[in-house]
């Protein structure tokens, strides 16, 4: 088939694919080959893809970002370099550019974790991380569409390691950001790759960020800048896997400030007692999709799935939720709250499936949504499938817009019309980012948020 | 302080204000009663502004102003505060944050500086006592969770931190037990002053025993049907609406 789905700078670039790696490194980047030349890129006739306009970015020329400057080898570089030094939000940042974790631009890692890059690992076989990388890398589930591409043509990416009882002394922040040389030249496209390996009662908890200034090496900004403003030109295409083994905990908190095309699958598989929390804010992206799925695949291990998305422009953020309750007595609880103004467009789409076997399953899903605009677009498609007989499932989805009542009684108390709305907008999707236990982060994310409302700024002088 | 002419106000096309004339002065507490349906909580809505009530007739004087013609956050500005009956929960804005803005726009409004943090807080402690609100209930979210009671004196609560000069309290009576009553009196009283006038409208005369006003009307079918001074209220308490309503016919 010669239609762009199939035909494409993409897809064109699975000829020049890595190959020379262990040979079930090489067999398994053939088989997603395989699979995303057959089924090319999803469109629209691709029920999980429907509402998701990938049309912007299979026209693209897209090129694979280059390897970065190579830095001094082997050494670490001092704790001020950029990228690498201590966050301002008391996490552990290690800057992945174009697909490479800049590890010598970071210092040591934070006491209880191992972090290494993929492709160090596949190179050294006697690696003690070799043997869990085979065991798992692309394991979880089978890759499809873009987390295919992902596997075929991923060079390099992290790994991080918890041994039994470990617990991380500081939070890693995965900072993914286009190689510094790429800010000109044609679009670039890359594939970050993280494999987290988290054994049985082991802790941590993982940043992974989009920046908004994500050319700039200095981090995040507020994030204040409306999207769209200059055609979008990189496409990080991430996806993230994670192993808990029995007991493990793991807070995942992603962040999404980036005005450029960003597609994402995480993956994580829970064994028995195993806790996982994934808090994702999405505040931009010309295209920002986000796939979670979770398996909970051992009895009493729970997950919360919360997200806060906040658009406006001709912002496209996209989530896609995918709980399969394996094993009984498993809990999972998702709340999506969005906000979308101006022209954008925002989609929930949640699946939780409850596998014959899972009794005693607990699952609630809601997705709530706020319409400022009339011009904006939303989809959400909250869905259940039980094979279970003794189970707990509640699911509902609500679009509206802010409530007559409250408006009023704001008014009522000398609030001006503006303020009022923009302190029942933000209070409508904090509770996400009042959740995240890490509290710089919590307070920026706060920030950032508030500066997303229309009034925000002076809401937050006011509040001060 | 406060002259209603002729006022006539529809809801949704159905005319539930008919010709309302009232007078309030500073430091009077006038009592508005009247049965369901009489257009007592039209009123309130239409003295504080709220969306969806139109008025076809008659003019709102306040301070010398066209009220009507003010949005419901400039009229809260100018000193006009309406006691919810039925607070609105808002989850996700703590009360202290929602009150601090709402102090805040007021003064601003007033000319004056806003109150740090500090300084607000103090006032939070000493306005909260007089309702015997926890200082912990201000720092919930808005009415998250309240009581009937809690919510009341929340408004109440409210009420002494934005220190108005024209409190309308829409039956703060509703929903209460006896002791809570009390205490929302109590609070009613301590913020009676000279500066200060109150429009209390009520269908029970039970509150009036403990907020005891100065002057009565009675509100039937959207009219003004009597005044009286509070042995009015008694009379009506004896009596019922039916007489006075025969009465006035």
């Amino acid at each position: 088939m010669a239609d762009r789905l199939h035909d494409n700078a993409l897809i064109a670039a699975l000829e020049r694919a890595p190959s020379g790696g262990p040979a079930w490194l090489d067999a398994l980047r053939d088989e997603a080959s395989r699979t995303v030349r057959e089924s090319g890129l999803p469109g629209r006739k691709t029920e999980a893809w429907r509402f998701t306009p990938v049309g912007d970015l299979v026209a693209l020329p897209f090129e694979q970002a280059p390897a970065p400057a190579p830095a001094t080898t082997g050494r670490r570089a001092p704790e001020t370099a950029p990228g690498g030094r201590p966050g301002d939000d008391g996490t552990w940042r290690l800057r992945v550019e174009g697909g490479r974790p800049r590890l010598d631009l970071a210092g040591a890692a934070p006491a209880g974790v191992v972090v290494r890059s993929i492709a160090e690992v596949l190179a050294a076989p006697d690696d003690p991380l070799a043997a869990p990388l085979r065991e798992h890398l692309g394991r979880l589930a089978p890759a499809t569409h873009f987390s295919a591409l992902n596997t075929a043509l991923f060079e390099d990416g992290v790994v991080l390691h918890l041994a039994k009882g470990a617990s991380a002394a500081a939070p890693v922040h995965l900072v993914y950001a286009p190689a510094s040389s790429a800010t000109d030249g044609p679009p670039t496209v890359a594939y970050p790759r993280v494999l987290v390996l988290a054994e049985q009662g082991s802790r941590l908890t993982l940043v992974e960020s989009f920046p908004a200034g994500s050319a700039s090496p200095d981090g995040p900004s507020c994030g204040d800048e409306p999207a769209g403003e200059s055609a979008p030109r990189h496409l990080d295409n991430l996806v993230t896997e994670l192993v808990l083994g029995p007991g493990a905990r793991v807070d995942h908190i992603r962040v999404h400030e980036a005005p450029d095309f960003v597609i994402s699958r995480t993956i994580v598989r829970e064994a028995r007692d195993a806790h996982y929390t994934s808090r994702v804010v999405s505040l931009a992206g010309a295209l920002m999709r986000a796939d979670l799925h979770v398996l909970l695949d051992g009895p009493g291990a729970e997950c919360e799935l919360d997200g806060a998305y906040v658009a406006g422009g001709r912002d496209k953020l996209d989530h896609h939720t995918l709980v399969e309750h394996r094993s009984p007595h498993c809990t999972s609880r998702q709340n999506y709250r969005g906000v979308l103004d101006d022209k954008a467009l925002g989609v929930f789409d949640g699946i939780v499936i409850v596998h014959r076997d899972a009794q005693k399953t607990e699952a609630h899903q809601e997705n709530r949504n706020l319409l400022l605009s009339a011009s904006a677009t939303v989809h959400t498609k909250p869905h259940l499938e039980i094979d279970a007989d003794d189970v707990i499932c509640t699911h509902g989805a609500t679009v509206g817009s802010l409530d007559e009542d409250q408006l009023f009684y704001l008014r009522a108390r000398g609030l001006d019309e503006a303020t009022a709305r923009a302190i029942l907008t933000y209070a409508f999707v904090r509770s996400v980012v009042d959740d995240i236990g890490l509290q710089p982060l919590r307070d920026r994310l706060a920030r950032a948020l508030l500066h997303r409302m229309p009034e925000g700024e002076a809401l937050e002088e006011m509040t001060a | 302080m406060l002259k209603i002419e002729n006022l006539h106000a529809s809801v949704g096309g159905k005319p539930i204000l008919k010709g309302v004339d009232l007078e309030v002065n500073a430091g009077e507490v006038h009592a508005v009663m009247g049965p369901n349906g009489s257009g007592k909580s039209t009123l309130a809505y239409v003295l504080s502004g709220r969306d969806g009530y139109e008025v076809t007739k008659g003019s709102v004087t306040y301070a010398g102003k066209d009220l009507l013609a003010m949005p419901p956050e400039l009229r809260a500005a100018e000193g006009v505060f309406l006691g919810f009956q039925y607070p609105v929960a808002i989850p996700g804005v703590s009360n202290v944050y929602f009150l601090k803005a709402a102090v805040n726009a007021i003064r601003k409004h007033r000319g004056e500086p806003p109150l740090d943090a500090i300084e607000f807080l103090k006032l939070v402690r000493e306005r909260s006592k007089l309702v015997e609100l926890d200082p912990e209930l201000a720092k919930r979210q808005v009415n998250v969770g309240f009581s009937g009671g809690e919510k009341k004196r929340n408004e109440i609560f409210q009420l002494a931190m934005l220190e108005p000069k024209l409190a309308i309290l829409d039956e703060t009576d509703s929903g209460l037990d006896i002791d809570a009553l009390k205490i929302v009196s109590k609070g009613v009283n301590a913020v009676r002053g000279p500066e200060r006038a109150m429009i209390v409208i009520t269908h029970y005369q039970r509150l009036l025993d403990h907020i005891v006003p100065d002057f009565v009307h009675v509100l039937i079918d959207g009219r003004i049907v009597k005044s009286g001074d509070r042995t009015l209220a008694l009379q009506l308490e004896e009596e019922g609406y039916a007489e006075v309503r025969s009465e006035a016919v």
